[in-house]
Parts: structure tokens; C-alpha cells; sequence
């Protein structure tokens, strides 16, 4: 990975390390950078052109566009850039999470049913015309998916409680609970009227339409309260990686450990879910490409892979003006769209290596 | 040098996976401080099921002395820091690096002081720093248990607990080790090695309990233990034992151990 030759002796072995480690602080600012870069593009990017710089501008008070585009800016592309980034980064760092407290490269919100059971949760709330007349619908729609994705997780973690089961068992239960919900969510479909039908559908593909400034703070506050934990976690965490056993020679309660990372994991992938509908591959995506910039040492995996998923996102935010002009198309279909190819070109390269 | 008091006391051992009893009121002699205890059996025996509940890593029923201290009530930080294990099994796809995972051995057990420095330390001295910034997937079997030993005694524990340390090792490691694991000994650890190598127990340990069916079946130095009747009742193996100086050779009876295997 470093490129360099074995280090001869411990003096080496130590500058070396250092040296590591400052690539991967380097890293990770570039990664950072190129979020902002993204960010202030994603901005620019429709069908009223804002150049970027214009943009930033606008944003930071240094100067104003006309009072048109200053609406668009701030009413329309800023609160899609900015969930778009909030909710690469949550789903990248659940999938994060996932990953290791699973020790399954495979595991993400998506796969693990999550998606599917906030989906299905969705879809109960849309058909049933559930409401309050103190509640906008959209928020009793995105409240009921929120539930689902947190009872679907608990429900995995009870079976494999209940089980005995090891963390294969527990991937196992959520690919399973993964085709129930998605049945189930057919089973609605079917049923539903030709109008609640058209919202599931494009509820389940994911748009980044939906955000406006009364959901934001919601997705920044979780991603805010949530991310302190996961990084102080990062010891634990990494020293997970070394396998169970040892783990807990460590001295590491590794249940509760597991339990929390879920948590954690599940009230992120709720959160975007619930705003944003069903965005896949990021969760998967993000770690993997994270684990090959900076390693496993999760201090700089976990921020690496918050903000790989940030930048996936943004990025893939681009694409859904650009692909049809005019028409801004579900962010849910560009990640699949992308994340397959990127996904097999994973699991090659790590068939080459080994 | 021995002091009883000082030694590991294992009574009434009990382990349980799920509803399955796997170990039932298994009581050892004491595990002293110095020495190198092998654990010894033929497959299915529960030496590894043993050697986890001696190390905690798994729940178990029993009572569990060291020295004074009831290492069954002993906060898992404390006893982590009493406590080293190496599991059989080497972890599998980790992008950590030799030196990160024993810098993590280190951190994890609540060290935080001069961390790189103290884990190339360890390095060194099982001779794998040019290992270092490899990453374990990028390892041999040999040298990834190489570095699992590393994590283990990372911490200079109090007891050493090692499942089939040397499996994947060749024949210049696996008495480097060895050596090793008798030096932490003779340091004052206590070490509960488990080997399937009765050449290598009998060279290297300076005890040797024998399990049969999760059941005390002999214990004693090596040379009192390792019988051609052990052999007969424990492994069901026809061998004569023949020493050469330190060194033990079990030389197969022929005919009795074709016959065993073909029965007729």
C-alpha cells in the first residue's frame, strides 16, 4: 500500500508509520476539498446557470445575484446540495459501521433490508392517507419510514438475540427481511390507487427534490449527534477488525459494542431514508473505496468513508440535472446506475489481489 | 520459584454454547507462574473451549482464581490487562496493517503512552518488523500468526494463553517461538500453550495436562505424561515413546496403527 520497501529496522518501521499516517490526514483534507468542490458545482449545475463562484458569493455575503437567481440559490439548489451531502455522508458512515460490526464487506442499510422495510414504511403511510392536521403529510410519510428502518434493524438484532446467532445469521435475517419488506411493498403497490401508486414509485427511487429548509436541520442534527459517538468509537471499532475472539481478550463488551454501531447505523440510514427515499450502493460504496485510500485504522476510515459518501452523493446530484436537460431524474436510479459497474470493479480488483 | 499461591486455580470449570454443555466440572491442577503448561488431546478433546474460558474470552461456569483474584468478578479492562490470548483463527480481510494491530492490542487494553514506539518493540523482537506496514490480507498463514502473537504478548500479560500457535510456522519460527514463550515464562508469566505436536510439548513445556472428552485425563511433566498407554487411551494411536536426550519420538506401531485404521 505505501509503495515503499519493508522497513529494515524499528527506526524505519516508525518514520515509516508517521509518514502513513500523514498521507492519510492529507487524504482525507482532499477529500474534504473535493466535497466542497462538488458542493459549490452541484450549485452551478440547472437549468438557470449560476456559475460557482457566483454562488459562493452569494453564500458567504461577498456579493448578491439578482434577486431571480438569489431565490433559485438559496429556495431550491441549496437545500438539494446540501441534503445531497448530508445524506452521502450518513449513509457513508453507516455503511461504515455496518461493515465492520458485521465483519461483512457486503452490509449496508440496503442490503441489510433497512431501505426496503423504510420503503415499505413509506408506502403504508402513502396508501393509508395517514394524517394530522397538525402535520404536513410529507412528514408523517417520512416519520412512518423512519419507524419502519429503526423497528426493521431492532428486529434483527431480537432474532439474533433470541438465536444466539452469530453476525453472519444477523446479515442473513436482514437480506431476508430485505424480500419481505420489498413483497410486501409490491403487495401495496398493487392494491394502491392509480395516485398514492405514482408517489411510492417515485418515493422508492429516491429524489433529493424532497428537501427543503424544515427537514435539513433534522438530517443535520442526527448526522451531528451520531458522528461524535461513531469516532469515539474508532478504537473499538478498528480493534474489531482483528476478529471477535480477540476483541473481547481485549477486554471489549463486542454485543454492546455491535448493538450501539447498529444503532447508530440504523438512526442514519432512517434519517435519509425518511427525507430523501431509497438511496442504494452508497452505503456499500462509500467504505470500500475509503478502506482503499486510508486502510482500516477506523480514526481515518470512518471520516474517509462519511466523506467518500458525501462526494458519491453530491456528485451523483450532478448527474440527475445533467443526464435529461430540463429534467431532474431520482438520485436513487444514478447510484444504482453507477454503483453497480463501480461495485463489480470492486469485487474484481479484490479477486485479483487475492 | 513456583509459588502455589501465585498459580492459576481452575475448579469446576463449566461452558455452555447455547443449550449445548460442551464442559462439565472440570477441575485442573494449578497453573503455576514461570512455567509453560501444554494442553494436550486428540481432536474434539475441548482444549481450545478450555483455553478460551481460562482466557474469558468466553462465559463460564466455575471457579477461576489467579493469585488472590477472582478473575470471574474482575472488570474485562482489568482483566485484559492480566490477559493475553491468541485465538486459532487469524482474522481474514483486514487492510490493517502488523504494526496498527498491535498499536491496537496496545490502545485497546487502555495503554495510551508512547504506543508506536512500544508496538515496533514487539515487532522486533519476533524479528517481523520488515513486516510492519504490511497488511495482514497481504500476509502467509506463517507470518499473519506471527503477528497475532504479537498482539497477545503486546502487554507483557501476567498469563499467556496460545491456541496452536505454531500450526502455520516452519521449523526455525516454530522454535523461535517456542523460545520465546519460554522466556515470557521464566519472566513470571503463567502460559497455557495448547499443541498437537507431542515432540514439541514434551521439548518446550514444562507441564502437560492431557484432556479427554473435556475430561482431566493425566497431567504431569511431559516425559511422565506422554506413555505409550496415554497414547493407546487418550488417542487411541499403538506407539512406542523413545527419548533421545531432551528431545521425545513417538515411532508408530505399524501393525497395530494400520490395523486401526483399516479395521477388518
Amino acid at each position: 500500500m505505501t509503495g515503499a520497501a519493508a522497513p529494515a529496522d524499528g527506526g524505519q518501521a516508525l518514520a515509516a508509520y508517521a509518514r502513513l499516517r500523514r498521507r492519510r490526514l492529507l487524504l482525507i483534507l482532499l477529500l474534504a476539498a473535493a466535497v466542497a468542490c462538488v458542493f459549490l458545482l452541484d450549485l452551478g449545475t440547472g437549468p438557470a446557470g449560476i456559475p460557482p463562484l457566483d454562488a459562493l458569493g452569494s453564500l458567504t455575503g461577498l456579493s448578491t445575484l439578482p434577486p431571480a437567481q438569489e431565490v433559485i440559490l438559496w429556495q431550491l439548489r441549496l437545500p438539494v446540495a446540501l441534503m445531497a451531502v448530508l445524506v452521502g455522508a450518513s449513509l457513508g458512515l453507516a455503511g461504515a459501521e455496518m461493515q465492520t460490526v458485521l465483519a461483512n464487506p457486503l452490509a449496508e442499510p440496503f442490503t441489510l433490508g433497512v431501505s426496503n422495510a423504510a420503503a415499505l414504511g413509506a408506502a403504508l403511510a402513502i396508501v393509508a392517507g395517514l394524517g394530522a392536521s397538525w402535520l404536513p403529510a410529507n412528514w408523517i410519510v417520512a416519520g412512518n419510514a423512519f419507524l419502519f428502518a429503526v423497528g426493521s434493524l431492532l428486529l434483527i438484532q431480537l432474532l439474533a438475540r433470541v438465536s444466539d446467532a452469530g453476525t453472519e445469521t444477523l446479515v442473513l435475517f436482514g437480506i431476508a427481511l430485505g424480500f419481505t419488506a420489498s413483497a410486501v411493498l409490491w403487495l401495496v403497490q398493487y392494491m394502491a390507487s392509480q395516485d398514492a401508486l405514482q408517489q411510492i414509485v417515485f418515493w422508492s427511487m429516491g429524489s433529493l427534490a424532497r428537501a427543503d429548509w424544515t427537514v435539513l436541520p433534522i438530517a443535520a442534527a442526527v448526522l451531528c449527534a451520531v458522528a461524535p459517538f461513531s469516532f469515539a468509537a474508532a478504537w473499538k471499532l478498528t480493534a474489531l477488525r482483528l476478529g471477535e475472539e480477540r476483541a473481547t481478550s481485549f477486554g471489549l463488551d463486542t454485543r454492546r459494542l455491535r448493538l450501539l454501531a447498529l444503532l447508530r447505523a440504523s438512526l442514519l440510514a432512517a434519517i435519509s431514508v425518511a427525507f430523501v427515499g431509497v438511496i442504494g450502493f452508497v452505503g456499500l460504496v462509500a467504505p470500500h473505496v475509503a478502506r482503499m485510500l486510508v486502510g482500516e485504522d477506523h480514526r481515518f476510515f470512518l471520516p474517509a468513508s462519511l466523506l467518500t459518501g458525501a462526494l458519491v452523493v453530491s456528485a451523483a446530484s450532478i448527474a440527475t440535472k445533467l443526464v435529461v436537460p430540463g429534467l431532474m431524474i431520482p438520485i436513487g436510479i444514478v447510484t444504482a446506475l453507477v454503483g453497480l459497474p463501480g461495485f463489480v470493479w470492486l469485487i474484481l480488483r479484490r479477486h485479483r489481489r487475492t | 520459584m513456583e509459588k502455589v499461591q501465585d498459580a492459576l486455580a481452575v475448579s469446576r470449570l463449566g461452558v455452555a454454547y447455547g443449550r449445548r454443555r460442551v464442559v462439565h466440572d472440570l477441575s485442573l491442577p494449578p497453573i503455576a507462574r514461570g512455567e509453560v503448561t501444554a494442553l494436550i488431546g486428540p481432536n474434539g478433546a475441548g482444549k481450545s473451549t478450555v483455553l478460551k474460558a481460562l482466557a474469558r474470552v468466553i462465559a463460564s461456569e466455575g471457579e477461576l482464581r489467579f493469585g488472590g483474584t477472582d478473575l470471574r468478578q474482575l472488570a474485562p479492562r482489568r482483566r485484559a490487562a492480566l490477559i493475553g490470548f491468541m485465538p486459532q483463527a487469524l482474522p481474514q480481510g483486514t487492510e490493517l496493517t502488523a504494526l496498527e494491530s498491535v498499536v491496537i492490542a496496545l490502545r485497546a487494553g487502555g495503554d495510551a503512552d508512547g504506543l508506536d514506539r512500544r508496538a515496533v518493540a514487539v515487532l522486533e523482537r519476533l524479528g517481523i518488523v520488515d513486516l510492519a506496514l504490511t497488511p495482514l490480507d497481504r500476509m502467509s498463514g506463517g507470518e499473519r500468526q506471527l503477528v497475532s502473537l504479537a498482539q497477545a504478548i503486546a502487554r507483557d500479560p501476567a498469563m499467556l494463553f496460545l491456541d496452536e500457535p505454531t500450526s502455520a510456522l516452519d521449523l526455525a519460527h516454530v522454535h523461535r517461538v517456542m523460545g520465546l514463550v519460554r522466556a515470557i515464562a521464566r519472566k513470571g508469566a503463567a502460559v497455557v500453550i495448547v499443541l498437537h505436536d507431542l515432540a514439541l510439548a514434551s521439548q518446550w513445556a514444562d507441564r502437560t495436562i492431557v484432556l479427554k472428552s473435556a475430561r482431566l485425563h493425566s497431567h504431569g511433566a511431559p516425559r511422565e505424561v506422554i506413555t505409550p498407554r496415554m497414547l493407546a487411551e487418550v488417542y487411541g494411536f499403538a506407539a512406542r515413546v523413545e527419548h533421545v536426550g531432551d528431545n521425545l519420538f513417538i515411532v508408530p506401531d505399524h501393525a497395530a496403527a494400520g490395523a486401526a485404521r483399516f479395521p477388518s
